[in-house]
């Protein structure tokens, strides 16, 4: 369980990114997180992974009843505890992909998960010798979920990983997620994509200035008068898919 | 890169820097006394430099980075002049300690702004590039009003000299960058987690912070005995670790680090045996050919086998 | 046995000069470490016994012209020890001014005899070169030696000439001669003021506005085969003064050929 107690987030020049979010997030289920640009997602999801880089933080974030990020916590348990993946991932050296995937487990040698299990689930078997600058860019955030995966830290924040990842296999992967999120692991999800949000998540937050505006199970959240919140000028309609009877939303 | 041809490498690199055009008369004493100690010297200033230049790079997650793009090296350059001139000679071995403490300096000034600021990886080497600029230019103002034999020694020594120590001081030196080898090697999983920048490196289990303070004090104090037992080498420590990553296909440091130790060493006897033969009894500086082989070597390698690839979608 | 050991001690002195002396007497094999030790040294030889005895020199030693063919030992102030040390030599000469302190050190260290001479004492040289002469076992021919270049020196400041001068040894960038250098006393005993006088380094670094500023009488350009490029840009810069190309490798050091050479640019 993450407990925030005023979370407050500022930029290097002042501005408020995250204004003074406390609340209980238990694990055990999929968080989708849902906001325009700039209303503060990655700002708050790195702050729980306190990743500050340049920004003011403020306020308490505890992991399992634990503060954890004070400088007396080793970097190794953090990498336990919570692992945060954005969507861009570059590297200037040469390294394979199994290699990467090596890296993951290096990370969390307790990790359960094995190695060739994790990228037969992927469908990363063939890229495996393959080197990790040479993938494109959806290739490679597949291969980072996988590591992620590999790792299996208490807590694994994917901001934006989905962005460049084809439909089939974004199903794929999230149907892994949510099994390894049945396991235990908490997952807290941020995309522009709400379609696929409502197919991943249990729950679903909306963010617009540094604040959440609504959270609950997906059902409830994923309303037009809700996405007015976020969108007044525009017109968004909320439907039933035939097929997985998730919410789904059209313009 | 494999270990049969490495060896053999090696050996013909030792047999190159001891045997080329060895005079026979007084060979023993030339053998023992003379290029001995060089070879001792030129291996382990080029593996302390190609291994310091292989983790500095991915710990600042720059390609470009090595002792002499963060300015620690003129750093080290100006503090030895400036002792130098003032008619310091102290040290350990033969080190100028004004070396050291000119790399120290520029080190903690560094880091200093560095973790004042939380500067990203890219401003630190604008930072060093400023920083090496400096110490070149104060370097130059020396230069212009020193005198002229003075100034031409130190040029010469700039440019990088193996003459000047002997034996113990080669040995030492060797003994130091193994010892820093053998913690890079203990500390290799927690380098990798720094080959996909500064963003990823916590979640890969790594402090960020305590990694890069420790590799670059390390690297400093190494450069700065370096640069006062030799000169500025420049290259080596940029062209090596490249060379090998490209080669072996890969940037994990538990697998390269032992080749770029070796290979640095292997590169800067080499050099040596070129420069201190080719045109006999002229000596060349050796930094001078380091660089002119490896500015070709690397600018062919960034040509033709980086930037024709981009990613395939 | 009071005569005996009276007898001894007669033979002491006479032995402890033949010790001092000894490396004078053995030496056979000599390095010279800059020019201007090796042109002495065969000032003082004469051709024959320099070119046997003198294996080896540093590069740039070219005159006599015959020390052309001396195996050379590198430039200093960078000669290559190894070199040295595979000549085999008994007796190293450098000089204090010209050598690296680390090389000497590296030399001496191989248990090689390195002698090394002071800086050149102008304007008599007399006990410069007696030195020289005593390490190389020539006393006698060392002061005549030395007496030819009083002599000179003497017919020098007869000719004396009261003009300021600015010396150019390099063009670009300006190098000029300090007080430190011989060049401006040997020029200052005939006469010749150095408008850098107030300079202490031997070879400063100087701007073309503090020349012109200074206005000099004379410019003694010293012109080694390299630049002559220069030329007519030296010329057309110090217009105003009355220029004058020497040859630069007479002049570069303090060796028997730079009077020589002054005496030729006075005649003319």
């Amino acid at each position: 369980m993450i407990s925030l107690r005023k979370l407050l987030v500022k930029a290097a020049n002042g501005k408020i990114l995250v204004r003074e979010i406390s609340m209980e997030i238990d694990g055990h289920r999929v968080i989708g997180v849902y906001g325009p640009n700039g209303s503060g997602k990655t700002s708050f999801l790195k702050a729980i992974a306190w990743k500050s880089e340049g920004r003011n933080v403020s306020g308490e974030c505890w992991i399992d009843g634990k503060p954890l990020f004070l400088p007396t916590v080793k970097a190794a348990t953090k990498a336990r505890k919570v692992l945060y993946l954005g969507s861009d991932f570059q590297t200037p050296f040469q390294v394979s992909v199994r290699e990467v995937l090596e890296m993951g487990k290096a990370a969390n040698p307790e990790s359960l998960e094995s190695l060739i299990g994790i990228s037969e689930k992927f469908d990363l078997t063939p890229l495996l010798n393959r080197k990790f600058d040479e993938l494109s860019d959806g290739e490679k955030q597949r291969v980072m979920i996988a590591r992620g995966v590999i790792q299996s830290p208490k807590w694994l924040i994917l901001d934006e990983t989905f962005s460049k990842i084809d439909l089939d296999r974004a199903f794929i992967i999230a149907n892994l997620l949510k099994d390894k999120v049945r396991m235990g692991m908490g997952l807290m999800v941020a995309s522009h994509d709400l379609n696929l949000l409502s197919e991943l998540s249990d729950e679903l937050w909306l963010m617009k200035d540094g604040k959440i505006e609504a959270d609950g199970p997906v059902d409830s959240v994923l309303t037009s008068e809700n996405l007015a919140l976020l969108y007044p000028n525009r017109m968004v309609h909320v439907v039933r898919s035939p097929d997985t009877g998730k919410k789904k939303v059209i313009y | 890169m494999n270990r049969k041809n490495t060896l053999l490498f090696v050996v013909i690199a030792i047999l190159a820097e001891l045997f080329l055009r060895l005079d026979i008369r007084n060979a023993t004493l030339i053998l023992t006394e003379l290029r001995l100690p060089r070879l001792v010297l030129a291996f382990s200033i080029g593996s302390a430099l190609a291994m310091s230049g292989a983790v500095m790079q991915t710990v600042l997650n720059n390609p470009l980075a090595e002792p002499y793009t963060l300015g620690i090296a003129s750093g080290a350059a100006l503090g030895a002049a400036i002792f130098n001139s003032m008619g310091f000679h102290l040290g350990v071995f033969g080190l100028n300690a004004g070396a050291v403490i000119g790399s120290i300096a520029v080190l903690l000034l560094i880091s200093r702004v560095i973790l004042k600021n939380e500067l990203r990886f890219d401003s630190v080497i604008l930072l060093g590039v400023m920083l090496s600029m400096f110490c070149s230019s104060l370097l130059a103002i020396w230069m212009a009003i020193a005198d002229p034999i003075g100034v031409q020694t130190i040029t010469f020594w700039l440019l990088g000299d193996l003459t000047r120590v002997g034996l113990k001081t080669g040995i030492a030196l060797f003994v130091v960058s193994s010892i820093v080898f053998l913690y890079f090697m203990r500390i290799s999983k927690k380098l990798d987690g720094f080959l996909f920048g500064e963003s990823m490196v916590e979640g890969f289990g790594v402090s960020l912070r305590q990694t890069q303070t420790i590799v670059v004090v390390l690297i400093s104090v190494l450069v700065g005995f370096c640069v006062s037992a030799a000169g500025m080498i420049g290259f080596v420590g940029l062209m090596v670790p490249h060379l090998i990553r490209k080669r072996m296909g890969t940037s994990i440091h538990g697998k390269i680090l032992p080749y770029v130790f070796v290979w640095g060493g292997i590169s800067l006897v080499m050099s040596d045996a070129i420069a201190h033969t080719v045109s006999y009894p002229l000596e060349l500086p050796v930094g001078a050919v380091t660089a002119l082989i490896g500015a070709p070597v690397f600018i062919y390698l960034f040509i033709y086998r980086k930037f024709g690839r981009g990613a395939e979608s | 046995m009071a005569n005996a050991r009276l007898a001894r001690l007669k033979w002491f002195p006479l032995s402890v000069c033949l010790f001092l002396s000894m490396p004078a007497l053995a030496a056979d094999r000599i390095v010279a470490l800059n020019p201007m030790i090796s042109e002495w040294a065969a000032e003082i030889l004469g051709k024959e016994v320099a070119l046997k005895k003198i294996v080896g020199s540093s590069e740039f030693s070219n005159y006599p012209e015959y020390l052309k063919t001396v195996p050379t030992v590198g430039p200093y102030p960078n000669i290559q020890v190894e070199k040295v040390l595979s000549l085999n030599p008994d007796l190293v000469i450098g000089s204090v001014e010209y050598n690296r302190p680390d090389q000497i050190e590296k030399l001496r260290k191989l248990k090689l005899n390195v002698i090394m001479l002071p800086k050149e004492e102008l304007p008599q040289m007399k006990g410069w070169i007696l030195k020289l002469g005593d390490l190389l076992g020539e006393k006698r021919k060392a002061e005549m030696v030395s007496e030819e270049w009083n002599r000179k020196m003497a017919v020098l400041r007869s000719a004396r000439k009261s003009k300021s001068v600015f010396f150019q040894v390099q063009f670009q960038p300006l190098i000029t001669v300090g007080s430190e250098s011989f060049l401006h006393t040997v020029f200052q005993r005939i006469g010749y003021r150095n408008i850098f006088a107030h300079l202490t380094h031997a070879y400063p670094k100087v701007s073309k506005e503090a020349v012109l500023e200074r206005n000099p009488d004379e410019v003694f350009v010293f012109e080694m085969e390299t630049d002559s490029g220069d030329r007519h840009k030296t010329i057309a810069t110090w217009k105003k003064s009355r220029v004058r190309f020497l040859n630069g490798d007479d002049f570069a050091r303090c060796s028997p050929r730079l009077l020589s050479a002054v005496e030729r640019m006075m005649e003319k």
